[in-house]
């Protein structure tokens, strides 16, 4: 009896015992728990705060930078939304500091941004994002280019600005073929402009049917074209736009068509931009997709040409990627 | 079926655009825009088609004073040399005149597509090129049949 009194004396302290262990257990845990969603709130926070303040200063580099032609410009002065993470890590490493004009390798476009796709980068010496224009500023433009320039004004984009192109046109036969009819006869691309008197800003979209060429003709047909430009229209602005993007099957049309014929062609472009001090726009990033090529649904056709929506958003990237006029 | 839609569509294009002229098929007052759109509706093309504005359609085939009325629809995309053309002059005597801004203009396609898209010099080898009175018609199209009915119902 006593035995069994002295078991029932401490079987009530045995029971408090483990009670108040798996209470001090449960709490440990649960302030455990607690601490570590602090704690990465927290670092959440602190890097939310971290990656407004670059966007912030991106942004604000952008104005100040936004006049500088591609030679001129920081490869780190932006792109934006998709681009942000490689711009960080752009910023971070330096890339491109030691002065592109002297480097044409240096600051390139990346191979593909950190976001779990295969998008390209955007080019870093690219006319970064800039408020947005209406269609009034294209007034004192002109364009030029080849097939894709030719659904300018068909499709009367972006108010129909001034356009001189041909289906076919490519930077060598840009310089010499008289191809536009006129009532003095036929002009080459260049002389038919006149038509259209001065201008203060010249886009060329030019590259998409000179993927065949080898890299040296392209460059010389590209900067004979560029110096006839600076020649006719001193003074302006110059942009040179991106060759676009063509779907996955575009080489079943167009033989020479493939992403990354056109993403070398257009590291060739860059370079132009910065040996002739002149602009240079990324308009394939507004157009690809998450893969890096042009969505289907933009060209059911043939994978290169566009739908009139696509116009649209290659307008809408002329129109946020601006520069002021000195 | 789709047979009959299409000769249902041929006959209310040609009343369309026999609208004003009273009944009488050899006094046909053909307007460039219906008949353009009619034939744009009735052929088949691979592309889709865009009209081009009075300014544009005059600056791609070099038009003048004495084209009197027209309409020019060219491939929206530029993936192909397909395009419809109407020229209307005042005098019949003048079509002679339209007629050779067409072959300029095929001239054009054949400089744009020959080395670019080799394959559609098929369309620009055999377009389908007809005057009828003060009108002058241009299809570029593979379906070269279907333009010259379309353009035949015009006047039926």
């Amino acid at each position: 009896m006593q035995i069994k009194r002295n078991r029932q004396s401490r079987s009530p302290g045995i029971v408090k015992a483990v009670v108040f262990l798996l209470v001090i257990s449960g709490v440990s845990f649960c302030l455990a728990f607690v601490w570590q969603n602090v704690s990465q709130a927290t670092t959440q926070v602190s890097g939310d705060n971290q990656r407004e303040d670059t966007d912030a200063a991106v942004l604000s580099r952008e104005h100040v930078d936004a006049a500088s032609p591609a030679a001129e410009q920081p490869p780190d002065s932006g792109e934006e939304s998709a681009a942000g993470d490689s711009e960080s890590r752009q910023e971070e490493s330096g890339e491109g500091d030691s002065g592109a004009a002297e480097n044409p390798d240096a600051g390139e476009e990346s191979e593909a941004v950190p976001d779990g796709t295969n998008r390209p980068a955007p080019a870093s010496e690219a006319v970064p994002l800039s408020p947005r224009v209406s269609n009034s500023y294209f007034e004192d433009a002109i364009f030029f280019g080849d097939s894709l320039s030719v659904g300018i004004p068909l499709y009367q984009v972006a108010g129909n600005p001034d356009t001189v192109a041909f289906t076919g046109i490519n930077p060598l036969s840009i310089n010499t073929s008289q191809v536009i009819n006129s009532p003095q006869g036929k002009l080459t691309l260049l002389e038919a402009a006149k038509q259209y008197g001065e201008k203060k800003k010249v886009y060329i979209m030019l590259g998409g049917n000179g993927l065949w060429m080898d890299e040296k003709s392209f460059t010389e047909g590209y900067q004979t074209f560029l110096d006839s430009v600076k020649a006719q229209y001193p003074g302006a602005q110059i942009f040179l736009q991106s060759i676009l993007p063509v779907t996955e099957d575009a080489h079943l049309t167009y033989e020479t068509a493939d992403n990354d014929v056109i993403r070398s062609f257009n590291k060739l472009i860059i370079g132009l931009a910065k040996k002739n001090g002149v602009y240079y726009l990324d308009v394939a990033q507004a157009l690809m997709d998450n893969n890096g090529v042009l969505p289907k649904e933009a060209s059911p056709l043939d994978g290169m040409h566009l739908t009139p929506e696509y116009y649209e958003k290659w307008f809408d990237y002329l129109k946020t990627h601006t520069v002021e006029e000195k | 079926m789709k047979r009959l839609n299409k000769m249902l569509l041929l006959a209310l294009s040609a009343m369309l655009v026999m609208a004003g002229c009273g009944g009488k098929t050899e006094a046909v007052d053909i307007l460039p825009k219906d008949a353009a759109a009619a034939l744009v509706e009735q052929v088949d093309f691979q592309d889709s088609l865009q009209e081009a504005a009075g300014d544009v359609a005059a600056q791609f085939y070099n038009l003048d004073d004495t084209i009197t009325d027209f309409a020019i629809y060219i491939s929206g995309s530029g993936a192909t040399a397909e395009e419809v053309a109407v020229l209307k002059v005042e005098k019949e005597a003048d079509a002679a005149h339209a007629e050779g801004i067409i072959k300029e203009r095929l001239g054009t396609l054949k400089d744009m597509f020959e080395n670019y898209r080799p394959d559609e010099m098929v369309k620009i080898g055999d377009p389908v090129i007809e005057t009828r009175g003060n009108v002058v018609y241009f299809v570029c199209t593979s379906d070269t049949r279907g333009a010259k009915d379309a353009i035949a119902a015009l006047y039926s």
